[in-house]
């Protein structure tokens, strides 16, 4: 009998979200065609400074000590060279040796709590920013379908690239939240970079694929003509002429490009890549307005500093600093029409669903869920870097210091209050009309508590 | 438990025989309903167009006791309904329910030349047989491919949770379905199973399956939340109630718009459905992380652990108590085998069963989503409810066949309606079934017809065994697809939508995405290109050589298991007169493209 080394104990993916397998439920035979009834407050002061939103997740929860929000002690390895780069700001500068030189542009949030401590449920938090409900799973639309919902109207005739684009999720235990009760146009593209996708057509086949393109017109001719073609089959008919859109485009291939320069610079993994495809899409002005890249791993509860372990907490920081710094640097070096950079235009979040443990590592030299301490890191669009908001114990464990004229920490939704805002969408709206019947608040009271009173974290702009 | 392949082949022979010799007496004591006439079938059947059938054709002779109640419905609320199905839209959908394949070009054209009026029982009947030879592993039929695949994937069978207890768990699917043992038996097994090893014992895997990883626990396990699971997992799936929401919380003020059965449920109630498992020890016996005992030695449910997965528990009675009856164990019953008995005799059982099997042939349940009853509208929320109560008795009365099950509803003509409509479709129709649904196939079907329609296959290892397959649908879980062979099949399965067996779900809708790999996806270019031994090469070298007209209708007929229209085959020989061979590779390419091709129609 072959002996594995004892499974680190984690939350069971256990398949948590219940669903029909067989669900061909009438809900999906025919497309959604109710009219959504929509009230807003008005009472939220609206940035509008965004034109875009790059999201990068940090999914499995990465450690806020060992990274944004570093706590030395003698479980500290020395090669993490804690450095203060600027007065105030100490950094890991031997995990993040570019993203050190960039702090100015950075805002460090140490002060970020979650509502949950298992990776699905959190991370469905984290896409949604609502809890998760078995009852209302089917209908409740992820804050990138409503941020495409949102910004419909801004829609040129020339873009051909999807509103939601989401990268990376193809491993991720809670997946990826689609559009729930909104029209798909308003779901995510999801693409894997690992998989690569299938959007750009090769110079020497194009004159191939146009014939046969033509081809498939003319055997639709009779069909397509006729009117009793059934509502599912148009719909999946509007899918491929909007992937032909994209792919007939001239500029898809740059958007999807990955130039080899470009990944050695970005670090030549999912992340990078990822990365670069953002950069290539906010550039490209064509439409899309929020990426979302699921960063992979950071669920390390063993062997965390282990070098022995591949993909431990090392390697995921290089990933990271490599791309993040890179995307930074890529973006403010790109002007828009109007002089401004590109980095002035993009909102870029980035954080994981949760933190964790502090102090020692565990027994099997890693760091469990911690759902009351995380760091989230924010730039561009007006965000004023170099700053350090909220403070943790010396474990680095607990919120201590809120780091905003609140007297509490900041949630989810205030983050995704904050993207809302940044992007000029009234965060204060409800859309009535859904399928259970019940309201969508764009933002409403965590289940079993009142907590209501939600801000956009406005100290990162002042 | 380790028999010889022959003994089990012999076990087959005579189990296999003996349930048939139940079934015929069953059919003796329940004779199906008189058959339509002869020339009153063929008239109906030839009158169908390829394109769909008629609308409100007068009669649709009953087959059995579905059609009555489906037929009797529209008659009283003057509803028009299809037509019956033509021949090749039949013999596509029953392939692709049955078998998850596509039919041959040869396979087609004899079923539809047979001029026997009762060749679509014939054909029904065919595809259902289980074919036995000489070694165990030739005893395969497409139909147990497709339908242990449909059992693996609503009890979430795969190795990242399970290790090899998958293969076991796999195999004892296929062999249930084979010797058609009684579902309520297959269900008391899972319920009930004890082992020291779910590597060793299929059943048992399917609590496995729900087990909780807590940090604290010597044996990495939170049992209590693994009786949560396990409650909400059996409840679901085998009588069609969705416990998850009160898992939490009372119904109350919570789930009234939602499900008015569930609102009047209380949270303690859920945990006393729960507490039938909480004996039930769910450890690892060898330090490996996904091989696990079940034995009945745990302490009882602990009101006071800690959840890691929901709101924390209060102090309450948790004496086990079956949810539907308020019934408790029989003193000295072991409560696991008491709730089995309460669950499989309880007609809610049979209900969900029958349900959820129509759902999956018929594209919607009678109650839908089809594991999400409200038990507080037995009489309403059913589209006919008259139909489930018949159908869940004639399934009890069979003692839980589920091949009979099955049999019964492909039978029927509401089965075999069309799903093309003359006349203005209204969607109120919909739930009377006055047409056939329409549904994407699955992701694996698609990727098998792709595979099948171009005659180029993989070659797919199954993890854990010498086994090599060629279709998705034989394969035990999406973990068998690895390595950058499959890497465009992967991407193509994702992209449809792959249910990974853990988040649990199988996207049916469309998508950018999906199109966008029909248009361009290696895995389709490589299979239509020249040089390659392929269907396209396979026609071009026939002997005797065909016509461009005969070539068109062979590749219709692989893709779409029909013929060509007029203004369809026009184009078609044109694109073969105008770019010969390449012609061919183009209307390969344009007939995966067209939409029905992803279609169950």
């Amino acid at each position: 009998m072959i002996k594995i080394p004892h499974a680190v104990p984690t939350v069971s993916r256990r398949g948590f979200f219940h669903t029909g397998m067989a669900g061909v439920s009438a809900f999906y035979l025919e497309p959604m065609l109710r009219p959504v009834n929509v009230y807003a407050t008005e009472k939220a002061k609206l940035r509008g400074a965004a034109d875009y939103c790059i999201f990068l997740f940090l999914n499995g929860g990465a450690s806020q000590l060992d990274t944004f929000d570093i706590k030395e002690g003698h479980w500290t390895p020395p090669d993490f060279k804690v450095t203060t780069v600027k007065p105030g700001i100490v950094l890991p500068v031997g995990l993040f040796p570019n993203l050190a030189t960039q702090v100015d542009q950075l805002a460090f949030v140490r002060s970020v709590e979650a509502w949950e401590s298992a990776h699905a449920r959190a991370q469905y938090y984290l896409q949604v920013g609502h809890g998760f409900s078995p009852a209302r799973r089917k209908e409740m639309p992820s804050m990138g379908a409503v941020i495409a919902y949102e910004m419909q109207a801004k829609r040129k005739d020339s873009d051909f690239l999807p509103p939601f684009v989401a990268m990376n999720f193809g491993n991720s235990q809670a997946g990826l939240v689609r559009e729930g009760f909104l029209e798909s146009k308003y779901g995510p593209l999801p693409l894997d970079m690992q998989q690569g996708n299938d959007f750009v057509v090769a110079p020497e086949e194009k004159n191939r694929f146009h014939r046969r393109w033509e081809l498939l017109q003319r055997l639709n001719g009779e069909s397509t003509a006729a009117t009793k073609i059934p509502p599912i089959y148009s719909e999946f008919g509007g899918y491929g002429r909007s992937a032909f859109d994209m792919m007939n485009s001239p500029k898809i291939a740059e958007a999807l490009s990955l130039p080899a320069a470009d990944r050695v610079r970005y670090g030549t993994s999912p992340l990078g890549d990822g990365c670069i495809l953002a950069r290539n899409l906010v550039a490209s002005n064509a439409g899309t307005r929020f990426v979302m890249i699921s960063h992979n791993g950071w669920d390390l509860h063993a062997a965390m500093y282990d070098p022995k372990n591949k993909g431990n907490h090392y390697g995921l920081c290089r990933e990271l600093d490599t791309a993040f710094s890179a995307l930074i640097t890529d973006l403010r070096k790109t002007q828009t029409s109007d002089g401004a950079s590109l980095l002035d235009k993009t909102f870029i979040v980035c954080m994981g669903e949760f933190g964790r443990t502090g102090g020692d590592l565990s027994v099997n030299s890693g760091r469990d869920h911690n759902r009351f301490a995380s760091t989230a890191l924010f730039a561009g669009a007006g965000v004023k870097g170099g700053r350090i908001l909220g403070a943790t114990d010396p474990k680095g464990e607990k919120v201590v210091e809120s780091g905003w004229s609140e007297k509490r920490s900041i949630y989810t939704e205030d983050v995704v209050a904050t993207i809302y805002s940044q992007l000029g969408i009234d965060w204060t709206k409800k859309l009535t009309n859904t399928p259970s019947g019940r309201d969508f608040e764009y933002l409403e009271p965590m289940s079993g508590t009142d907590f209501m009173n939600f801000k956009e974290i406005s100290p990162l702009f002042s | 438990m380790k028999l010889p392949n022959t003994f089990i082949i012999l076990i087959g022979f005579v189990y296999g025989a003996a349930q048939a010799t139940l079934f015929a007496q069953a059919m003796a004591k329940h004779p199906p309903e008189p058959q339509p006439k002869m020339e009153e079938l063929s008239r109906l059947t030839a009158k169908a167009s390829p394109s769909g059938g008629r609308a409100a054709i007068a009669v649709i002779p009953e087959k059995n006791f579905i059609d009555k109640f489906i037929f009797e419905r529209m008659k009283r609320d003057k509803i028009p309904h299809a037509g019956l199905s033509s021949d090749p839209e039949f013999f596509r959908r029953i392939q692709l329910d049955l078998t998850g394949r596509l039919p041959e070009p040869a396979v087609i054209r004899a079923f539809v030349a047979d001029k026997d009026p009762a060749k679509r029982d014939k054909v029904i009947e065919e595809l259902m047989a289980t074919k036995f030879g000489l070694q165990l592993a030739k005893i395969q039929t497409p139909f147990l491919d497709r339908w242990s695949y449909f059992f693996g994937e609503l009890f979430r069978n795969g190795t990242a949770q399970q290790g090899m207890g998958r293969n076991v768990f796999h195999d004892y699917l296929y062999d249930s379905l084979m010797l058609r043992v009684p579902y309520d038996q297959i269900v008391t097994e899972m319920i009930t199973a004890k082992t020291r090893s779910n590597w060793q014992d299929g059943p048992s895997n399917l609590l496995v399956r729900d087990h909780v990883d807590g940090a604290k626990d010597l044996e990495g396990v939170n049992n209590e939340d693994g009786f949560d699971e396990m409650a909400i997992t059996t409840s679901r799936l085998f009588l069609g109630i969705n416990l998850e929401c009160v898992s939490c919380h009372d119904g109350k003020g919570h789930l009234e718009k939602i499900n008015t059965g569930l609102a009047k449920l209380k949270r303690v109630e859920m945990w006393r459905q729960a507490s039938f498992f909480s004996k039930t020890r769910v450890f690892r016996p060898y330090s490996i992380s996904q091989e696990f005992g079940v034995q009945d030695n745990y302490p009882g449910y602990n009101l006071k652990s800690k959840s890691v997965v929901r709101m924390q528990r209060y102090q309450a009675d948790i004496q086990p108590r079956f949810i539907l009856t308020g019934e408790e164990p029989l003193p000295g019953e072991n409560w696991r085998s008491a709730y089995a008995r309460m669950l499989t005799s309880h007609p809610q059982f049979a209900r969900a069963t029958v349900n959820l099997i129509w759902a999956e042939l018929m594209g919607v349940g009678i109650v839908d989503p089809p594991l999400d009853f409200d038990l507080a509208k037995q009489d309403t929320q059913p589209s006919n409810p008259e139909l489930l109560d018949a159908l869940a008795k004639d399934f009890v009365e069979h003692r839980f066949d589920l091949r009979y099950l099955i049999q019964t509803i492909v039978t029927s003509n509401t089965y075999q309606l069309s799903s093309g409509f003359n006349g203005e479709w209204k969607d109120s129709y919909a739930l009377y079934f006055a047409r056939h649904f329409i549904r994407r196939l699955s992701p694996e079907m698609i990727c098998d017809a792709i595979q099948q329609s171009t005659d180029v296959f993989e070659e797919i290892p199954i993890a854990g065994t010498s086994i090599k397959v060629q279709r998705v649908i034989q394969t035990r879980s999406p973990e068998d697809l690895g390595g950058p062979k499959l890497k465009s099949m992967v991407h193509l399965l994702t992209s449809f939508g792959q249910n990974n067996r853990d988040k649990g779900e199988k996207e049916t809708s469309g998508s950018t995405v999906q199109a966008s790999v029909l248009l361009n996806s290696p895995f389709i270019k490589e299979r239509i290109k020249p040089g390659s031994t392929n269907r396209i090469s396979k026609l071009m070298q026939s002997d005797p050589p065909k016509s461009n007209e005969e070539m068109v209708d062979e590749m219709f007929l692989a893709f779409l298991s029909r013929w060509p229209n007029a203004s369809e085959k026009k184009a078609a020989i044109e694109s073969l007169e105008k770019y010969h061979g390449q012609g061919l590779e183009d209307l390969a390419w344009g007939l995966v493209n067209k939409v029905e091709f992803v279609f169950n129609y």
